[in-house]
């Protein structure tokens, strides 16, 4: 096929073929003022890495590709909302879905948001120019991400009025201190190459393959489109960050002085898979519980995207560095396969009365999948549905222990801390400045006493009502929380199910 | 007449909030309840806990302390004249972008750069391809805007500033190496001619304080460069039938003109601040005048070299 | 852990181009396993092998010219590491030992 040359091409040629054209040669030496005072030292990374050289990027971008690629995924990803809208989808998507939505969109537009922050820092002060160059595409990104989850609220917001007060949602509401918590810690790196651990290492190659390519089938196969193509083209852009962060393992367990650095790294290594895991394991809840329609379970998903890429993938190159796995990966996956989506479900349900989203019973079309997939689900939660289905309402009056770490409700069953079907939540203390903290775990306990200074200070919901700073009264904390009278509550007690059942011909 | 659906912080007002304000505002939410004031928030002081990390032990205290000495009632209340955000701002640049090549593959096509004489290109090799180390230095600047500055809509105004600087960067050197331009690293650090502009740019990188960042970047080096050094390279390039060269200033003249446009918007911002203003605009006014001069102090010989002494004078 | 080291995988959105890349490869890479999913198609190659996704092959295979760095519009997810993202060819391998 005749090919013609353009200058465009011709260019860009060029410029792959001369990258440091674009990165490193843009640096030079400053003379008029000191080295320190343009990078100071508490921006920089304390890593005592000698050879900063071997970072290379393996997407070299160029800003005219970037645009080009990014518009044409904006045009599609935005496109299927004019659509939604123009055609009335979102009256049309299953309700159980849709409540899952609520819950999903500002949790996570902050999480982006967090990441867009980090790595303008990490470029800004990124002794290599290649790291810096794909920090700051991964900047633009995650403004990009941040943005779209806004545009998919703006999109519902006028459908369903309880995404009006996200922002007061993420900030107040109960469930939401787990997404800060590890959002803010996430925030406050103790140092730049930190980020790349836990956004590039752990969270993006551990985890968001499971929000963004598994999640999107079950949007999918329960009528919601925007979200699948909001998600998959979000990780279309992960894919860039996930090579930042391999590329950044490489470098750093290249160096020759790796056993210097392979202390700290591995600590950041054990301590984000942890955090990551207690959080981003609510993704299960979507794939096991929210979706009427299932695709494929969070067990399986683990399986796939988990273990075989992020824990396989990365040990079997890196172990033989000296990475070790995972500090708890045992625990991480004992609970995912058997435990995680379960507990979050049944402890969502049980705070029912405080949500701003509604939670449900599973049917018994949902029991048969979710037996067929969770060998011992009746042991773990199966004896709770059962006590609901003969008419307890199953609900927790009063505010649970919090951990003071990951701030999830400690929750354990039947009323023993160390019974089998309670996954990794055990209950453990530590007593620190005369204060007693507790945690749900042995990771979230580990990680307080590597740190205590700065996770000793905050205070947990629970805390805060002991204290008088939060309201006790429940219809004052709804409020404080930002939420509005009908909201939450049982899906399955509310009009909007049973207008639902009746407009697809079912029965209640 | 129904009422519209939006976020509850814009449940107040007559009419619809553009797309652009729907989505630009909020995402630094963390930061806000701790601001003092901060009136228009729908955050301000509802929250008993608004961070959960110790800010004492952080290394770095972004959250907590204030990076610069202006102060604002309501930072989030910043509007950008142009009303960028990601969805628009990618499909603005791309059909750029697409503009530009276009007129380069007509170049190409027509043997232009071969026939440049050869006086201008030259007088183009000393003169044009070191600005993007100037350029680079304003990406830097703004890098630390937009970590710092406790506004959503400030911090997207800087962002996109960012990847504009990459563009200038590299039509900068496509340009450069297309005319077989050569030793710009050189000259930066060398030539006579351009060592007040390094001084400028490695000051630049060194500002602490955002809005001064804002404003000696923007109304200081990028408004010196749109108005006092690209039209003399627009008019050398006139006067040799250069039709290229002068698309490629008016593309990048545009991207410097929404610099120097959203910096003026935030002066006028803070300036008309209900209770700041006064002092806001004492100090804005000071480093206007102060970097203004610099930019221009810096850009004289790079000035002379391309209007004569003449141009510089007159 | 396993002994067996995974699949080189590459996930795409599905359409003509990623139809049009997988049989690329596979012309390439006999050993090359598609499978299909709603939305999704993933390629596969032996981890001992390599994916190489050859420009001009694609661009027989689609009947059009075809600009590498689109992929980027449609890639997913990858496991491996890319050791080559030129204008002509991207390879995605695991690291040597």
């Amino acid at each position: 096929m005749a090919k013609k040359v353009d200058f465009r091409e011709a260019t860009l040629r060029q410029l792959y073929e001369n990258y440091g054209l674009t990165t490193a040669d843009l640096e030079w030496e400053p003379t008029y003022v000191s080295k320190d005072e343009v990078s100071p030292p508490e921006r920089r990374t304390r890593l005592p890495v000698k050879d900063w050289s071997k970072f290379e990027d393996p997407f070299k971008l160029f800003f005219e590709d970037y645009v080009r690629v990014q518009a044409e995924k904006e045009t599609v990803f935005h496109d299927a909302i004019r659509l939604a809208e123009r055609f009335g989808e979102a009256r049309r998507i299953n309700p159980r879905w849709v409540a899952g939505m609520k819950l999903y969109y500002p949790a996570v537009a902050q999480s982006e948001a967090e990441a867009h922050r980090g790595h303008l820092g990490l470029s800004r002060h990124s002794p290599s120019p290649a790291l810096a160059m794909a920090s700051f595409y991964q900047l633009l990104d995650e403004l990009r991400h941040a943005q779209n989850d806004v545009h998919a609220m703006r999109y519902w917001v006028r459908y369903l009025d309880e995404l009006k007060n996200w922002a007061q949602l993420y900030q107040n509401f109960w469930a939401m201190q787990v997404f800060r918590s590890l959002f803010e810690d996430m925030a406050t790196p103790s140092d730049p190459f930190e980020l790349v651990f836990h956004t590039n290492v752990a969270l993006e190659m551990g985890y968001t393959n499971l929000l963004f390519v598994a999640a999107p089938t079950a949007g999918a196969a329960n009528g919601d489109r925007v979200f699948a193509q909001l998600q998959m083209s979000t990780q279309s852009d992960e894919t860039r960050h996930i090579a930042l962060g391999q590329a950044t393992l490489r470098a750093l367990l290249e160096q020759e002085n790796r056993d210097e650095l392979l202390p700290t790294l591995q600590y950041w290594f054990d301590k984000w898979t942890w955090r990551h895991h207690r959080v981003f394991g609510v993704t299960g809840i979507f794939l096991d519980y929210f979706a009427e329609n299932k695709t494929l379970s969070y067990k399986e998903a683990f399986k796939k995207y988990f273990i075989e890429g992020y824990i396989q993938g990365l040990l079997e190159d890196f172990e033989p560095l000296g990475l070790k796995p995972p500090r708890f990966l045992d625990d991480i996956i004992k609970e995912a396969e058997n435990y995680q989506s379960h507990q979050v479900w049944k402890l969502a349900f049980q705070y029912n009365y405080l949500n701003f989203f509604e939670t449900f019973p599973p049917t018994e079309k949902d029991k048969a999948w979710l037996r067929e997939k969770y060998p011992n689900w009746d042991q773990v939660v199966g004896w709770y549905w059962e006590q609901v289905e003969h008419g307890d309402p199953g609900i927790v009056q009063g505010l649970p222990l919090i951990c003071n770490l990951c701030q999830f409700p400690i929750v354990y069953n039947p009323n023993d801390p160390d019974h089998p079907t309670n996954g990794s939540f055990h209950l453990r203390t530590t007593r620190y400045n005369g204060r007693t903290y507790y945690f749900c775990s042995d990771g979230c306990q580990y990680i307080f006493e590597h740190e205590p200074e700065k996770y000793a200070h905050a205070k947990t919901l629970t805390e805060l009502v002991i204290e008088g700073r939060a309201p006790a009264d429940v219809e004052k904390l709804r409020e404080y929380m930002g939420l509005e009278p009908g909201w939450g509550g049982n899906l399955f007690e509310k009009p909007i199910w049973k207008e639902w059942l009746a407009s697809q011909g079912r029965e209640g | 007449m129904s009422r519209f659906r939006s976020f509850a912080w814009f449940q107040d007002r007559k009419r619809p909030p553009s797309e652009y304000e729907e989505v630009t505002a909020f995402f630094s939410t963390w930061g806000i309840p701790f601001l003092p004031e901060q009136e228009g928030s729908p955050l301000a002081a509802k929250s008993a806990q608004p961070f959960l990390m110790n800010p004492d032990t952080t290394a770095i205290h972004e959250f907590f302390t204030p990076h610069t000495v202006l102060k604002s009632i309501y930072w989030e209340g910043f509007r950008d004249p142009h009303q960028i955000y990601y969805k628009t701002y990618n499909q603005m640049q791309w059909e750029a972008e697409a503009a530009l090549d276009r007129v380069l593959n007509t170049a190409e096509e027509v043997g232009h750069f071969d026939r440049l004489p050869r006086a201008y290109r030259d007088m183009l090799e000393a003169t044009w391809p070191p600005l993007r180390f100037l350029e680079w230095a304003v990406v830097k600047a703004m890098q630390e805007v937009a970590h710092y500055a406790p506004s959503s809509p400030v911090d997207q105004c800087a962002t996109f500033q960012v990847a504009d600087g990459l563009r200038f960067v590299q039509r900068n050197i496509t340009f450069s190496m297309r005319l077989g331009l050569d030793r710009h690293k050189d000259r930066w650090l060398k030539d006579a001619l351009w060592q007040p502009v390094r001084r400028l740019a490695e000051r630049i990188m060194t500002i602490r304080d955002w809005v001064e960042a804002v404003v000696a970047a923007n109304l200081g080096v990028q408004e010196g460069l749109l108005h006092g050094i690209f039209p003399a390279f627009t008019a050398s390039a006139q006067a040799v039938g250069d039709f290229v060269f002068v698309h490629l200033l008016k593309e990048l003249g545009a991207d410097l003109q929404r610099h120097v446009d959203w910096a003026q918007a935030l002066v006028d911002y803070l300036g008309q601040d209900p209770k700041y203003g006064e002092a806001n605009r004492a100090q804005l006014a000071a480093w206007k005048e102060f970097w203004g001069s610099e930019a221009e102090d810096a850009f004289k010989l790079l000035r002379q070299a391309l209007v004569g002494e003449e141009g510089v004078r007159g | 852990m396993t002994e067996v080291r995974s699949d080189l995988r590459l996930e795409l959105m599905a359409g003509e181009e990623a139809e049009a890349i997988a049989r690329a490869v596979q012309e390439l890479n006999p050993e090359a396993k598609i499978e299909e999913y709603p939305g999704l198609l993933i390629i596969r190659v032996p981890s001992n092998t390599r994916m190489v996704i050859d420009r001009v092959r694609v661009e027989e295979e689609l009947g059009r010219p075809y600009n590498l760095r689109d992929i980027q519009t449609i890639m997913a997810a990858f496991y491996g590491y890319w050791k080559e993202t030129s204008p002509d060819r991207w390879v995605l391998e695991w690291m040597e030992r």
